[in-house]
């Protein structure tokens, strides 16, 4: 039994040698044990609305419930207190409009559809996902700074897609790399190096 | 700058984390931002293999005596940035294929696990090849073990350490430990071929990481100068105890006789007990105070039968067993299981079988697969419950409709899903007669198909005259060695669509499969209705994906 296999079955991961063996992944312990992101507690009563404030000023009213479930900063904010409900709203200069309603929307969706079926909801992702480069950076940004772990995870998911597999000058072109900055000798002596990434 | 690179690095360095390793080192190429990024990424892998083809080695060994440098100096510039900038380095993985100069390598390593313990590390893994592998005969030498420096076990910060040798841990390390000096930090523990000075060496080691949560140790040897049959000076463990450890939750331990745990949240414990066919070893678990065990795998106990009583014991002694997988164990001819909390249970290639009887309601799947046909008996059963028996042998040998028509009760067979893999070396046998509808199963699958066509009918007809299944699928892989699957599926459909010959069983009854109203196929690879098989099959995709094709048979 190879080492790097017992590390991690031994680590909770399901291991890809057990299809090699014939044999059927059966029982808990092979499945992932705890899932990546931690669905936090509810909180507060279901339809109290807090106030979030992007930096162009507009307000958006949305569920207690739905932010604090996704969000870890949000959710900290108002244990700790520091969030009145009857006058403040949440100023989140580092997110524009735009983005902070689609963060909304996906806090949204996964509260209230957290019940149905994978791939259905895989498929209301990658349609979510479906915008320009710039708005996958703002999204990316915005998920960081409120710390949603779950759209960042599924985030980079879709950018190491953009890397997985392919040849360097592809990569560039989807990332819009414009400029490499290599001098032309260290260009030259990379492709040396790993030809196979060319 | 693009927006990408210009992006925190915190948030780059959780991109490069998920990518495989392969991928983010092409990030060190795409841009000098990227390089910035890539350079501090704190997960350092290195493979040997990215410097050196070993396979090269025999025709130019010399070319090895550069190929090092340039490791060696790689793996230095990039262990001085992190230090030179007080940068945490969270893992680091050496896997080497090939050691060469024992004592060049030596050195070097040395002064790397000086220098990536100073960084805070979290993850070590070492992995040299074990010998036999890719040693050159001319500089074999037993005494090539890599000591483990002072460093790693006094490194505070260390979650987890994975070490698969040749490697050595002397009582020199544990001479100058206090009680303070403790691996706290140390969560996962996983030797493999590692050499121990002495017994009481594990015993230091364990006691120095009293939080620790997964164990692992497979092959490991203490050194015994008077070893006459080991040129390695070395003889197994024998025994290993694991006692006092709270947190400790799964254990997977190989080649160790005796093994006695005592961890009271133990939720997994693997076990092998060892291939030592010259020797006749007797095991000895006793796993008795881990009351919350869950997940239970016991591999290779040969010496000794795994006696009927045992089982009885088992499920007393662990009422939270959920899991019970017994591989190529011996036992008594006769099993029986009793539990109310099992839910998964495996018996593969154990031998000596002879009856099995299951009495778990809330069983959710039993795997079975063996050279032996034991009667098979479920005394209570829920509906949930999938079997699944898995075969390889021949029709010479294996009596497949008595097997299943012995499993009861029958209303198990609806959810029988039989996995066949076709055994590489057959004789034609004897036709069998059809004398009457087999059982039915649920599901028949294969993956691989006979290596002649001249052996198709005969199979399949040994098959088919044992398990009427609801459904039959195919599993191939297109760049695997196996033999292609294709003309195999081709003929299966033209036999199950009454066109090809079948056999007229004593009572002049057809096969069943001429009162199939029809066969429904699907495939992996293509959505929608599938509607001439063979330009299907053509469309096969070649690549390393294991693709599918399934009929739906429709009485």
């Amino acid at each position: 039994m190879e080492l790097l296999c017992i590390r991690q079955w031994i680590s909770g991961l399901l291991p890809t040698w057990l299809s090699a063996w014939c044999i059927k992944p059966v029982g808990g312990a092979l499945v992932r044990q705890e899932p990546e992101y931690i669905l936090l507690a509810l909180m507060g009563s279901p339809l109290k609305k807090i106030m979030l404030c992007s930096s162009e000023k507009e307000i958006f009213s949305v569920e207690e419930q739905v932010m604090v479930q996704h969000s870890v900063i949000i959710n900290n904010m108002i244990e700790d207190g520091s969030y009145n409900h009857e006058e403040s709203k949440i100023p989140l200069d580092c997110v524009d409009s735009k983005t902070l309603k689609k963060v909304i929307d996906y806090c949204t969706h996964h509260t209230h559809h957290h019940n149905d079926n994978q791939e259905d909801l895989e498929a209301w992702d990658a349609q979510f996902l479906n915008v320009d480069s710039n708005g996958l950076y703002d999204l990316l940004m915005a998920a960081n700074y409120l710390e949603i772990r779950n759209l960042l995870d599924l985030i980079y998911g879709t950018i190491k897609n953009m890397i997985k597999g392919k040849k360097i000058d592809e990569i560039r072109r989807i990332f819009n790399i414009k400029d490499h900055g290599f001098t032309p000798e260290e260009e030259e002596q990379n492709r040396k190096e790993y030809p196979h990434f060319y | 700058m693009d927006r990408l690179s210009g992006l925190p690095k915190t948030i780059l360095h959780d991109i490069l984390a998920k990518l495989p390793n392969e991928d983010a080192v092409k990030t060190s190429v795409l841009s000098k931002a990227w390089r910035e990024t890539w350079s501090t990424f704190p997960r350092l892998h290195i493979c040997s293999s990215y410097f050196i083809n070993v396979h090269d080695l025999s025709t130019a060994n010399s070319v090895w005596h550069c190929s090092k440098d340039i490791l060696a100096d790689y793996v230095m510039k990039r262990l001085l940035r992190f230090h030179e900038q007080g940068l945490i380095i969270k893992e680091f993985r050496l896997c080497m294929d090939y050691i060469g100069d024992f004592n060049y390598m030596s050195c070097h390593l040395d002064i790397w696990m000086k220098m990536i313990c100073e960084c805070g590390i979290k993850g070590l893994e070492l992995h040299f090849p074990a010998d036999g592998d890719f040693f050159p005969t001319s500089e074999y030498c037993p005494d090539k073990w890599y000591n483990l420096p002072l460093c790693v076990t006094e490194a505070k910060s260390l979650t987890e350490l994975n070490l698969k040798g040749p490697i050595r841990i002397c009582r020199a390390l544990f001479l100058n430990h206090s009680s303070t000096i403790k691996l706290n930090s140390l969560r996962m523990l996983c030797l493999c071929s590692v050499l121990f000075e002495d017994e009481g060496v594990i015993k230091h080691l364990l006691s120095s990481c009293p939080l620790i949560e997964h164990f692992a140790m497979e092959d490991c040897c203490v050194y015994n100068p008077l070893s006459r049959e080991n040129p390695l000076l070395s003889s197994p463990v024998k025994s290993l105890s694991l006692r006092g450890l709270q947190k400790l939750k799964r254990v997977y331990v190989s080649g160790i006789q005796e093994v006695y745990i005592d961890a009271p949240n133990l939720k997994s414990f693997y076990y092998v007990h060892c291939d030592f066919d010259d020797m006749d070893v007797p095991w000895k678990l006793n796993l008795d105070s881990c009351i919350n065990l869950r997940w239970l795998r016991l591999c290779s106990m040969k010496n000794t039968a795994i006696a009927h009583k045992w089982f009885l014991e088992l499920f007393d002694k662990f009422p939270y067993l959920e899991t019970l997988q017994i591989h190529r164990c011996s036992m008594s001819e006769r099993i029986n299981i009793s539990s109310s909390q099992l839910k998964f249970l495996d018996f593969l290639w154990c031998s000596n079988l002879k009856e099995l009887n299951i009495d778990a309601p809330n069983l959710l799947s039993c795997d079975f697969r063996g050279n032996d046909t034991p009667v098979i008996t479920f005394l209570s059963s829920s509906n949930k419950l999938k079997v699944n028996v898995f075969t390889d042998m021949d029709f010479q040998h294996y009596n497949l409709r008595e097997f299943i028509q012995n499993i009861k009760p029958h209303q198990v067979l609806t959810s029988l899903s039989l996995f066949v893999d076709f055994p590489l070396d057959i004789e034609l046998g004897v036709l069998q007669s059809v004398s009457s509808t087999p059982p039915h199963i649920r599901h028949l699958e294969f993956r691989r198909a006979p290596n002649r066509e001249a052996l198709y009918f005969p199979y399949l007809n040994w098959l088919l005259s044992s398990c009427c299944p609801e459904t039959i699928s195919f599993l191939w892989q297109s760049s695997s060695y196996y033999i292609d699957i294709r003309p195999f599926i081709v003929f299966i459909y033209e036999m199950l669509m009454g066109r090809i010959g079948c056999c007229r069983s004593d009572h002049g009854n057809k096969c069943w499969w001429y009162a199939l109203k029809n066969v429904k196929v699907t495939c992996s690879f293509i959505t929608g209705d599938i509607v001439n098989i063979k330009t299907m099959l053509d469309a096969w995709p070649d690549s390393d994906a294991e693709e599918n094709v399934r009929f739906i048979l429709e009485l």
